[in-house]
């Protein structure tokens, strides 16, 4: 997986040193051209010279040529010079160069074309036919090597090749801080993105109002944030008005038939209607009861600043409120230090919510034991508070554990057992809302464990 | 005795009425903030029941809007399931007590009792307990030690207090246990041990004079050092 910014570094640095290769590469072949065009000037001013010389002289005076050609302040290294007549006698020849002599085939061009130049990497090879009169014309032969073009040449080469490195160098360099910059704001709203939840809608990404692309991008995300959300808060506040509304009509009819079972007389079969309606009833309620308070959670009705509670008193509150509804039923309490520190088990937190939660826990454990025993643990460890509550019975099944938090599912074992499905749902709501987890296990065959663990 | 309920839903107040009646309380039944209190300023009443939600002058602003005249008469606030802010809200403003809809009528029942007979004798005799410097001040549930209050919970008050009662004599564990907490409840005798170890870090840490003692196998006991 090839990140974006180190697409953009690989095409910009490949695209730039492409180009910078190219301006090189035509440099260097130009001024190949020029040094082998400024060769062919030396030597052609040679052969003038030489046969101007001659010419004057009109007779071959070795020694002074040669003397000439080697005081000579433009000179060509490694040169030879030879002249012939019109009949192709060679007239002179210079010795100091160890360069070849000019072949018959040489001389034939000379004499049809005039002059020629042959140049390779090192060796140049000039020519030309110069008419001193009307009938006598003298043919000027000079090769030489390009010792200093070719000198200038190779220094060039290794400066154009310095700067290709140098250059492709910094091009790489430039390309990863610019696509970094550029990306720098795509960085940002990725990071801001991550941090968006279900409970942090209210996230908008920085719009810097200058109009460019990103700026642009940052504008449409906003305002399809402002769409989602507020289609999420119509849809919890319809929970919450629609658990409003509903609560009035059952809290009417839990009155009336409350009232009707205790002010008038009926028969035994009535009564058991009545009271089996009475109990429907109040499952409506407290499902409806849940529901607002899911509802109120999400949309964020309750704050997330807690002051300091005992955990400890909110268990008692919790075990006085379940000894009140099932008055058989047993609870073993216990607290345990397992740190090194002085024991505190003060957390952060809603004392209310809190309560629904132990509630709700001590609820199952006595509804799904099998001897209306629940076992309460407060450990404290180093770094978290635990709640562990255990109690014997028919284990979840493992199929039901997946969805053991889920609203409205009920496990295989809860057949004859009331309820509404949305306690353990509440539970672990209320329980994220105080950033604490819970956990399910079965213990044994026969034993349930259900544990709350809240980080210091 | 005579009630008045404020309650704008006119379905549950006549069944609130009917219960009322049926347990012979004289129930007035009004549907609106203003109305009560026109009919507040009219005619005296032993108790108020009062829902929040109600058109002109909301339960709240009627409960303190008495209480600026009338601090005696007890007050129950009706409040609705997941108002949790709302109670808090309804015992700054003067409530004495609150019931969370739908209540059952016997809850409501015993609730009118207890307030009406803790209204019919008032004044009970200021009982303190004075050991050394550390005063528990029964009435209203304060400690204080040397002048400062300490803040207790609700089970370490409790055990303090069964501490002190017993006028030095040791507790023991079991009795404890029995005592603080619930009949349904049993505790590890570490538990007792710790709530001793909570009460001695607030009650004798930062005093030179230690007033809880053990007796190993016997129990605990308060007194100053002998």
């Amino acid at each position: 997986m090839i990140s974006l910014k180190q697409r953009f570094t690989i095409n910009f640095s490949i695209l730039l040193s492409v180009i910078l290769a190219v301006v090189l590469t035509m440099i260097y072949s130009i001024f190949s051209q020029y040094r082998r065009t400024e060769f062919k000037l030396r030597l052609e001013e040679k052969a003038l010279s030489t046969s101007a010389l001659l010419a004057d002289l009109n007779v071959s005076k070795q020694d002074a040529l040669e003397i000439l050609d080697q005081n000579s302040v433009d000179k060509l290294y490694n040169n030879r010079i030879v002249v012939f007549d019109n009949d192709l006698n060679l007239i002179y020849s210079s010795v100091s160069g160890a360069t070849q002599i000019p072949s018959e085939e040489d001389l034939q061009i000379l004499k049809t074309k005039g002059s020629f130049f042959f140049s390779d990497n090192k060796i140049g090879r000039y020519g030309m036919a110069r008419k001193l009169q009307a009938n006598k014309v003298l043919y000027v032969l000079v090769t030489a090597e390009d010792k200093s073009g070719q000198r200038l040449l190779w220094f060039l080469g290794y400066l154009l090749l310095g700067a290709f490195i140098v250059g492709t160098g910094s091009v790489i360099i430039l390309a990863r801080s610019l696509s970094g910059r550029i990306l720098l704001p795509l960085k940002q709203i990725q990071e801001r993105i991550t941090n968006i939840s279900e409970k942090r809608l209210h996230i908008r990404l920085e719009e810097k109002r200058n109009n460019d692309e990103m700026d642009k991008l940052a504008r449409a995300f906003n305002d399809m944030m402002d769409r989602i959300d507020s289609s999420y808060k119509q849809q919890k506040e319809f929970t919450d008005n629609a658990s409003h509304e509903l609560r009035t009509p059952v809290t009417r009819i839990i009155m009336q038939i409350q009232n009707l079972i205790s002010l008038e007389p009926h028969s035994d079969k009535t009564k058991q209607y009545l009271n089996s309606m009475m109990m429907d009833s109040n499952q409506i309620a407290d499902t409806i009861s849940s529901l607002l308070i899911l509802s109120r959670i999400d949309s964020g009705k309750i704050s997330e600043f807690f002051p300091p509670c005992r955990l400890d008193e909110i268990i008692f509150d919790a075990t006085q409120f379940i000894s009140k509804a099932y008055p058989d039923v047993r609870i073993l309490f216990n607290i345990e230090n397992h740190s090194e520190n002085d024991i505190d088990i003060e957390v952060k937190g809603d004392s209310n919510l809190l309560k629904i939660v132990f509630i709700n826990l001590f609820k199952n454990a006595y509804l799904y034991s099998s001897d209306k025993l629940i076992n309460v643990s407060l450990i404290q460890e180093k770094e978290d508070l635990k709640v562990v509550i255990t109690n014997n019975g028919e284990v979840i099944s493992p199929d039901d554990r997946e969805n053991l938090f889920k609203a409205f599912a009920r496990g295989k074992n809860s057949k004859n057992i009331q309820g509404t499905g949305l306690g353990l749902r509440i539970t672990e709501r209320i329980l994220n809302h105080h950033n604490a987890q819970i956990k399910y296990e079965a213990l044994n065959d026969n034993l349930n464990s259900f544990t709350v663990l809240f980080k210091f | 005795m005579k009630i008045l309920l404020l309650e704008d839903d006119f379905k549950l107040s006549s069944e609130i009425k009917v219960f009322l009646q049926e347990k012979h309380f004289d129930c007035d039944a009004v549907y609106d903030g203003n109305l009560f209190l026109r009919q507040f300023a009219n005619a005296a009443y032993d108790l108020f029941i009062l829902d929040i939600n109600v058109p002109g002058v909301n339960g709240l602003e009627v409960c303190s809007l008495i209480r600026q005249s009338d601090k005696a008469t007890p007050i129950i606030m009706l409040t609705a399931f997941g108002q949790i802010e709302d109670k808090v809200e309804a015992f700054n403003n003067g409530a004495d007590d609150y019931l969370v809809k739908p209540f059952h009528f016997d809850e409501l029942y015993i609730r009118i009792n207890s307030l009406m007979r803790r209204n019919q004798n008032p004044q009970q005799s200021d009982e303190i307990i004075t050991i050394e410097d550390l005063q528990i001040n029964i009435s209203d549930l304060k400690v204080t030690r040397g002048g400062t209050e300490i803040y207790l919970t609700p089970k370490e008050y409790q055990l303090l207090l069964l501490l002190a009662k017993s006028k030095g004599k040791p507790v023991s564990k079991q009795s404890i246990s029995d005592i603080v907490w619930d009949l349904n409840f049993e505790t590890g005798t570490n538990t007792i041990e710790v709530y001793i170890n909570f009460l001695r870090k607030k009650i004798d840490k930062n005093f030179d004079v230690k007033l809880i003692h053990t007796r190993p196998g016997f129990g605990y006991y308060l007194k100053s050092e002998e």
